[in-house]
């Protein structure tokens, strides 16, 4: 039953793949279908929570099945033309990469080694079983999102995220789990998928499969393919998000617009604190629309990735009767104390060494180091090709990076500590640094597609095939 | 920008210009010989690297024991050496790439390997199938206590929690007894309220079926009075009634 369930997940994931379009990589169609899958999901549970509607299997998959079909109907015709898109390909030896093989084969033993762990113990942390599992759990014995708990404050503080993550929890009970622990594994696939294949579109399969092995081991993001927490998932949203638009702003195929709007609606669906990323997303985005002054496509993209948050602001205030927007303090002014501190912890996460209990390379490893490196390297080599063509290159992937990095740094400094009951050096050492997962692959998808990068690749291509 | 989209070009579909004349298998395979034996052995590098590192925990562990049991003099000069030095070691590479040596080989590869194990004594009979229940056990010190809960109350019912001051949440043997939210994902349907936070939750006060006892604490909760000599430590009582019978412990 749970595997059906997860059938029903992924077909509709894929069905709305398709109606974008019908050239995928087997790579996007794995990690897009999943995210987008899940994700419809939860709306659908959202929406039927509205309408009053008690959640169970048979209710679940009608609901699947109806969609499904009333969006492979709509699509029938581009659907029609799918078999002349599935020629097997001729594959020769010089197809081969052997290399990302290799690296595929190392990349797959891990991923099996921590899945093994993930699915062997139940979920324990604290988080998880004071909010999320328990909220997954209740939500699928009672049917509904509003459960009971919340008449008593003994929800947790996940109660008040929207949705995606402790829903996509209460979907796999409602099919039968026994614990919800399958999820993780499924979010972090899709997290490595989705990277790999929009890295690959920049510097081949080389590049990618290696950059993919690098972020799947950011050994505290590789710690979190066993647990049962949201940051994991929140990174594989805001990775499929986020690139998606980038590769869209570059080469203005379709496909990656819807993906990205839709990918960044989900960003908001999963954690509200995850608007610094909307907001850089529209910023990056309204940038583009002062070049090409097309209201249409802002419009809607900017529609789609706003509106759950709306959704869910609604819903808190006019269902659960709170609202999210209490916990900070505007009008902390400018505290040297507090600034000192964080900047002290943000220096040890972007660049390694100890700040209070944190010690960034154990953390995140290469990967900001890389980052920073590269840049640095293409600041060089604006004495070579000119400021204009550096100063393009991976212009908005930067400018999400850097605007989306301040804008989380922000939140954090207004965070009132009473209301939140914690101080903020505890807060730094273990939400930030839990958040700071959502950049990994922002870092790494620039340190490996920039022009300094990309001619290394292309070296690397040229002397491995030959040429 | 032209020579950029040359070179994505080139990268994307490198072998495209490579005519099937031309092309040597076993130069193609060499040459991708090549390129892995570089990442392997940057891979390796690193893994080498932090080996010691990765040791430490183990050296520490023995040493606290040598050091406990006064054995072995020698031994444990050349442990606490041996652990001074690599503490000392913070060379920059050897600290950003340590966090990769712990993600192979104690995350990935050992947890694998001690799941292994468990599956390996399992099959062979020197272990019981472990259930749901039994890792909940074996991970949450206090679950057995809070299934008691469950095995000796209504579902209704709502249990008043300890309080939750340093005597509790300064050690991990409680794991979180005292907070609500993490207290009640083990004992839905039934509820439970926090003690200290009673007047937040008037209407739950005036439900509470059960105390939970832990630690000796809890007993003025009780709506009847407990002989000192008959108090356990840790149990579960009704609020306003002496059980007919002493629940078990």
């Amino acid at each position: 039953m749970l595997t059906f369930g997860i059938i029903l997940c992924y077909l509709l994931g894929l069905s709305i793949l398709l109606l974008i379009s019908r050239k995928y990589s087997p790579a996007e169609l794995l990690g897009y279908s999943f995210l987008a899958g899940i994700g419809f999901e939860t709306l659908f549970m959202f929406l039927l929570d509205i309408i009053g509607v008690k959640y169970s299997p048979s209710v679940l998959i009608g609901v699947n099945v109806f969609a499904i079909l009333a969006i492979c109907g709509a699509n029938y015709k581009s659907l029609l033309l799918l078999k002349d898109d599935l020629k097997m390909p001729t594959i020769t030896m010089k197809d081969i990469n052997f290399v990302a093989i290799f690296i595929f084969c190392i990349l797959a033993y891990l991923l099996y080694a921590v899945t093994v762990k993930n699915l062997f113990w139940p979920p324990t942390e604290h988080d998880t079983i004071g909010s999320f599992d328990k909220l997954g759990r209740v939500m699928a014995a009672e049917g509904v999102l509003k459960i009971s708990l919340y008449q008593y404050d003994l929800q947790g503080a996940g109660g008040l995220y929207p949705p995606l993550f402790h829903a996509s929890f209460a979907y796999v009970y409602i099919f039968g789990a026994e614990t919800p622990k399958i999820i993780t594994t499924l979010f972090f696939i899709s997290l490595l998928t989705t990277f790999y294949s929009a890295v690959k579109t920049y510097v081949g399969s080389t590049a990618a499969m290696l950059f993919t092995f690098i972020l799947m081991l950011s050994p505290e993001l590789f710690s979190h393919a066993a647990l049962s927490l949201g940051n994991m998932p929140t990174t594989a949203y805001v990775c499929a998000g986020a690139l998606a638009t980038f590769i869209w702003l570059d080469k203005r195929e379709e496909k990656y617009f819807w993906l990205g709007a839709i990918m960044m609606a989900f960003v908001i669906w999963i954690r509200t604190d995850t608007v610094v990323f909307t907001a850089a997303a529209l910023l990056i985005i309204a940038i583009d629309f002062l070049k090409t002054k097309d209201w249409k496509r802002t419009f809607t993209y900017g529609a789609i990735a706003v509106t759950p948050f709306i959704l869910w602001s609604l819903y808190l205030k006019m269902k659960i009767g709170t609202s999210t927007g209490n916990k900070f303090d505007l009008g902390i002014g400018y505290n040297t104390e507090r600034m000192d501190l964080m900047l002290g912890y943000v220096k040890a996460f972007l660049f390694g060494g100890q700040k209070g209990a944190i010690d960034g390379g154990q953390l995140y490893g290469l990967a900001f180091w890389i980052f920073f490196l590269m840049l640095l390297v293409n600041l060089i080599l604006i004495y070579k090709e000119g400021v204009k063509e550096i100063l393009k290159d991976r212009l908005n992937v930067l400018l999400f990076f850097f605007v989306s990095f301040a804008m989380y740094f922000v939140l954090f400094y207004l965070i009132d500590e009473k209301v939140q009951m914690a101080p903020i050096s505890s807060l730094m050492e273990s939400s930030f640094k839990r958040g700071m997962f959502c950049f990994i692959p922002l870092a790494l998808f620039y340190a490996s597609t920039n022009k300094a990068a990309t001619w290394f690749w292309v070296k690397v291509e040229n002397f491995r095939n030959g040429k | 920008m032209a020579k950029q989209h040359q070179h994505k070009s080139q990268a994307a579909a490198p072998h495209k210009k490579t005519s099937s004349a031309e092309f040597n298998s076993f130069t193609y395979l060499l040459r991708n010989f090549i390129v892995i034996l570089v990442i392997g052995f940057l891979f390796l590098s690193f893994y080498k690297m932090n080996e010691k590192q990765g040791q430490l925990p183990e050296l520490y562990q023995e040493f606290q024991q040598l050091r406990q049991s006064g054995a072995n003099q020698e031994r444990q000069q050349e442990l606490y050496n041996e652990i001074i030095q690599l503490q000392s070691d913070t060379s920059f590479l050897k600290s950003l790439t340590k966090g990769y040596y712990w993600a192979i080989h104690d995350m990935a590869l050992g947890n694998l390997k001690q799941i292994n194990e468990m599956k390996e004594k399992i099959e062979s009979g020197q272990m019981k199938s472990l259930t749901l229940e039994d890792k909940l056990s074996y991970k949450v010190g206090v679950y057995p206590l809070l299934k008691y809960v469950n095995d000796n109350t209504p579902k209704d019912a709502v249990i008043l929690l300890p309080p939750g001051d340093s005597l509790l949440s300064n050690t991990s043997k409680w794991n979180f007894i005292y907070d609500p939210e993490w207290v009640e994902y083990f004992i839905y349907p039934r509820l439970c309220l926090a003690t200290g936070r009673e007047k937040e939750h008037p209407d739950l006060l005036k439900r509470v079926t059960h105390v939970l006892i832990v630690q000796g604490r809890g007993y003025d909760k009780l709506k009847y009075e407990v002989p000192l000599d008959k108090r356990q430590p840790e149990i579960l009582l009704p609020i306003d009634h002496a059980p007919t019978e002493t629940p078990a412990k």
